[in-house]
């Protein structure tokens, strides 16, 4: 007892600190840490919230975008594939279209050309046959008398070979 | 110069000694207690002015808390009883830098000497205040070990007789070695409670009662310029000191809580 005096414990003393700084945990406890941990706590939560939102958004976005660039990737190639396919099509019917075009055309060519040629050999001959009576008329006339019908036969042949001839 | 060991006596209230201490610890109390209602009283989540700062210290001691502990809800249930010692005895240790520390004070005749009494005294140099705060820790950490393990594990921590006594041959009782050994083990850890709240309140109340003593011998010796690196010393002893309590208090605590892995061990053998 007389050591604790010396080192100046007393009973009286040693309680009223216990007491004065248990009474300074309760209020700081009750005024100041119980405040300001709940509120840390869900400050926390806020910003881990917020976080984890902001990274589940740019997981979102980094998908649409994917989505987006396959979806214009694909709707790209579609589109080639019908212009491709539109174009063979049409390619397709050009010719065919051209090729029946140039079948009529030949077609129609060719009867006019027979009937010109048909037209002008009738023409020629008529011409012809005209022009031997003609001859034979005037030759009448010189002569005075008609030729016999072969000797008019032999020489309308001859006179058609030459003028053939030339 | 005069140096006592106890703390010295400027009134009386009735036969109740006022002592400077005493003094001291009731103007870092009331300064703790306006600043907590200052600050606590508007707690906003947009921290703003001096909440900032409180905010940054109280949640860099719980980061650091829960490095100790390896568990937040730990942390925060330890908080209150470890920050406030941490708080209390770090502002009083900073108390023994306050000029006119040693030398402000009354003239007392005492055993026929004039000798000044000081008013100011840093809390942390008086017995009574360090005792107070030892026995605040212990009896906090035995509470918060009950509460988690229940009176009868807790009990087993220092008075293992569970393994005393084996039963072999189906009920012939035989002294086990080993179970021995444990009740042993298990009273020396009684004497170590006991022994921390020696060592909690001499630890703290040894160095800031030599700082004390070394700034008022030193400032005697030399009274300019030198006791400067003594006082900045002192203002890092202090700091230390603090640290050294709060932390050693929350370790006592976690082990508190901590169940005996040894005897869970020994238990696990033995089936």
């Amino acid at each position: 007892m007389e050591l604790l005096d010396k080192l100046g414990i007393d009973w009286r003393l040693l309680v009223a600190q216990l007491v004065n700084f248990l009474i300074l945990v309760l209020i700081l406890y009750k005024f100041l840490y119980k405040p300001l941990l709940k509120m840390l706590e869900s400050r926390r939560e806020k910003i881990e919230k917020g976080l984890h939102d902001a990274e589940q958004l740019g997981v979102e976005l980094e998908r649409t975008k994917e989505l987006q660039a396959e979806e214009i990737k694909k709707a790209k190639f579609e589109a080639r594939e019908i212009v491709e396919e539109a174009g063979k099509r049409a390619e397709a019917a050009g010719a065919e279209t051209r090729a029946q075009t140039k079948v009529e055309v030949e077609k129609l060519i060719s009867a006019a050309k027979n009937q010109i040629i048909g037209e002008k050999e009738k023409m020629m001959s008529e011409v012809k046959k005209e022009a031997i009576e003609l001859v034979l008329a005037v030759a009448e006339k010189v002569v005075g008398k008609s030729m016999d019908v072969k000797a008019q036969k032999n020489l309308i042949e001859e006179t058609l070979r030459e003028a053939d001839k030339k | 110069m005069n140096i006592s060991l106890a703390a010295e006596t400027i009134f009386h209230i009735g036969s109740f000694p006022v002592t400077n201490t005493l003094l001291v610890a009731w103007v870092i109390i009331l300064f703790l207690i306006i600043m907590a209602l200052v600050v606590g009283r508007k707690i906003r989540e947009v921290p703003k002015g001096l909440q900032n700062f409180v905010e940054t210290v109280v949640e860099g001691a719980l980061n650091f808390m829960e490095t100790i502990t390896g568990d937040r809800k730990q942390a925060r249930q330890f908080f209150p009883i470890v920050f406030t010692i941490f708080l209390f005895v770090i502002l009083s240790n900073w108390v023994e830098v306050i000029p006119g520390l040693g030398s402000i004070g009354i003239w007392e005749e005492h055993h026929g000497e004039m000798i000044l009494v000081p008013f100011i005294r840093s809390a942390s140099a008086d017995l009574n205040v360090t005792l107070a705060i030892a026995i605040v820790s212990v009896i906090s950490t035995q509470i918060f070990g009950i509460v988690a393990l229940g009176i009868w594990k807790y009990g087993k921590k220092f008075l293992p007789f569970g393994g005393l006594f084996k039963i072999k041959y189906g009920f012939v009782p035989v002294p086990s070695f080993g179970g021995f050994i444990n009740f042993f083990a298990g009273i020396l850890e009684l004497v170590a409670e006991c022994a921390k709240f020696v060592s909690f309140s001499f630890r703290l109340f040894g160095n800031i009662f030599a700082g004390e003593v070394l700034l008022t011998v030193v400032s005697f010796l030399v009274p300019y310029i030198v006791p400067l690196p003594f006082l900045f010393l002192e203002f890092f002893v202090g700091f230390v000191q603090a640290l050294v309590f709060a932390m050693l208090t929350l370790v006592f605590l976690k082990m508190a809580v901590t169940e005996h892995e040894h005897e869970e061990h020994e238990a696990h053998k033995a089936h």
